[in-house]
């Protein structure tokens, strides 16, 4: 059995604007320790999934299982003591503390009041030291960077002790100092402790590098998943993103590279 | 930014706190068209403690127990409920202007318990329950965008409804006979009118019911106070709390409008000045505000009995002159926010 798994995953929105939209038949399993990219062009259903597998939607049809239990049948705590969301940014309008905020992801842990007990509070400093927040743990999350609010939304997860851990574009508006901070953080906590990963990701080169497995989405639907060689080919990705795709093969190894960049150079010289 | 105000949280605040507490409340027990001695109000006071207080123990006894003490009870009451009731909106909605008198809820529980009373109902309480819960329905519907609630919109759809409901008020009160009309107009501004002990009681026991169960709240407002996503995914029934929530905020509202009309602001500023204090938990937020909203209309009470004496201010006039400009300051805090 497999630590968790996607099993024809439906949703449709009931009404508004993205009514029209529709997830459509997801599946895909996942071991301790995997790492799977989720790639796609905007309004593919990426953000749509993540959603599903957090439970702030309701799938309409399918489940996901988490060590063989439909995370539809658990409460709310045992959902997040299972699967853990880094979203993307933070609401903050009442600022609290670094140190509050990761201390929030022991709420599913806790009795209903939310005290922490010494083990709560030592799993908390042990998020903040691996996030490096430590020396910064009494400042208010409305006075941090960019990268230091994303370092805390991770360390909020990690304090959940998920088996699951959703990104949410994890290296969105970081500089690369700061996304390869972060990647090797995740990294370290995936390969340690075989934290399943999954990661909506919009660059292409990210997964390439970062990812084993990608699962390639346009229009709710599953375009391509396996191995990441085999599913970003410049075939399916020009299928997908609808933009010619130019592939450079490292001299003398097997690497690839995509370039989407080149249409504009193209542009350029078309112009001339 | 170090911890904040860390002497306030070891316990040393709490302590300074009750001090300005029991000093608000005895300046209030004392101040008045008839002002009690100092030497009289701790006589009166010892006297009560030990229930040796009766109606042949003086005018300044009598003025105390039927006038004064009620009234100061009401107030720090209806404190206590709009400013618990506007830590728990501001939260909830994230929105750091929700109150229940900004949100339109006040007017909505004040044109119930007038219909109420209108039709003969032994209490308006329901009434007012009744009509807090509506408008802060409408008020929810008409916010949001995109499934969450705007927090320019809700203060705008607030403003709406409490226009609404104010003109229908000053419709009722035009066709009322006049003397029926001053004294709701008075009730309306928040009058804290001694209401006799048989009233008082049981509505102060159902306010302390309810300001307990919205304290138990404090641990699903610090999740929530992060967007109900976000509370989801930490492990909160969100849609369960934020029913509960708002159902208990229409209530309390409702109960303190019964008690004396609309007090405006009270809502608004405590909260935060508790969060100024003491940092964001809403464990200790809650009950904080209560505390605060409770010594602002106990002092804004006594001022207003004071101040053109023998003729009475009403609190709601007080509070307002001292909340339009807090207003005012949060919302050029927060205009970069707002737009």
């Amino acid at each position: 059995m497999s630590l968790l798994a996607a099993e024809s995953l439906s949703f449709s929105y009931p009404s508004g604007p993205a009514s029209s939209f529709s997830l459509q038949d997801v599946s895909f399993s996942m071991e301790k320790g995997d790492l799977l990219g989720v790639l796609g062009p905007n309004g593919s259903g990426k953000s749509t999934l993540l959603r599903l597998l957090c439970r702030v939607l309701k799938p309409r049809s399918g489940r996901f299982t988490v060590s063989g239990q439909s995370l539809e049948d658990l409460s709310q705590k045992c959902a997040a003591r299972r699967v853990a969301l880094v979203p993307q940014e933070m609401i903050s309008v009442f600022p609290v503390t670094v140190e509050q905020m990761v201390s929030l992801g022991r709420y599913s842990h806790g009795g209903w009041w939310g005290g922490h007990t010494p083990r709560d509070q030592e799993i908390v400093a042990s998020a903040l030291r691996q996030t490096d927040l430590w020396a910064i743990r009494d400042r208010l999350t409305t006075h941090l960077s960019g990268g230091e609010r994303r370092r805390v939304l991770l360390a909020r997860a990690l304090a959940q002790e998920p088996q699951v851990l959703l990104l949410d574009e994890p290296t969105a508006h970081l500089d690369p100092h700061h996304q390869m901070d972060l990647l090797h953080l995740v990294e370290k906590r995936r390969t340690e402790n075989g934290l399943a990963v999954v990661a909506v990701l919009h660059d292409v080169h990210l997964a390439m590098e970062w990812c084993p497995r990608s699962l390639l989405m346009k229009d709710g639907r599953v375009v391509a998943q396996g191995r990441t060689a085999d599913v970003l080919t410049p075939e399916l990705l020009e299928r997908v993103y609808e933009i010619p795709v130019e592939v450079t093969r490292e001299a003398g190894t097997d690497r690839k590279y995509v370039n989407f960049f080149h249409t504009l150079r193209n542009q350029e010289e078309a112009s001339q | 930014m170090t911890r904040p105000r860390s002497f306030w949280k070891r316990g040393g605040g709490v302590g300074w706190l009750l001090l300005i507490g029991s000093a608000a409340f005895l300046v209030a027990l004392k101040m008045g068209s008839v002002s009690i001695g100092w030497r009289e109000l701790f006589t009166i006071l010892w006297q009560s403690l030990q229930g040796r207080l009766d109606s042949t123990s003086g005018r300044a006894a009598e003025i105390f127990i039927f006038i004064r003490l009620p009234r100061v009870l009401m107030a720090a009451t209806v404190g206590a409920l709009l400013a618990s009731v506007g830590a728990a909106l501001q939260a909830l909605f994230r929105n750091p202007l929700a109150d229940p008198y900004l949100l339109g809820i006040s007017g909505g529980a004040a044109l119930g318990s007038v219909i109420g009373l209108l039709l003969g109902a032994a209490s308006p309480a329901p009434y007012a329950c009744f009509g807090a819960a509506l408008t802060l329905l409408v008020v929810l519907m008409l916010s949001r965008i995109q499934g969450s609630p705007n927090v320019s919109l809700m203060v705008l759809a607030g403003v709406a409804i409490h226009s609404f409901t104010a003109s229908l008020l000053t419709f009722i009160i035009s066709q009322a006979r006049s003397h029926e009309s001053a004294s709701i107009l008075f009730w309306l501004l928040g009058s804290l009118t001694a209401l006799p002990y048989q009233t008082l009681i049981p509505l102060m026991v159902l306010s302390l019911v309810g300001l307990g169960a919205l304290f138990l709240f404090g641990p699903a407002l610090n999740l929530l106070a992060h967007g109900e996503e976000t509370a989801l995914t930490l492990g909160l029934n969100a849609e369960r709390a934020k029913w509960g929530l708002v159902l208990l905020c229409a209530l309390l509202t409702g109960l303190a409008v019964t008690f004396n009309g609309i007090i405006p602001f009270v809502g608004l500023v405590m909260p935060h000045i508790a969060r100024l204090l003491f940092g964001s938990d809403h464990r200790a937020v809650l009950p904080l505000s209560a505390f605060l909203g409770a010594v602002l209309a106990v002092l804004a009470d006594a001022v207003g009995r004071t101040l053109l004496a023998p003729q009475e201010i009403p609190v709601g006039v007080v509070t307002a002159m001292i909340g339009a400009p807090f207003f005012i300051y949060i919302l050029r805090r927060e205009r970069r926010k707002l737009l």
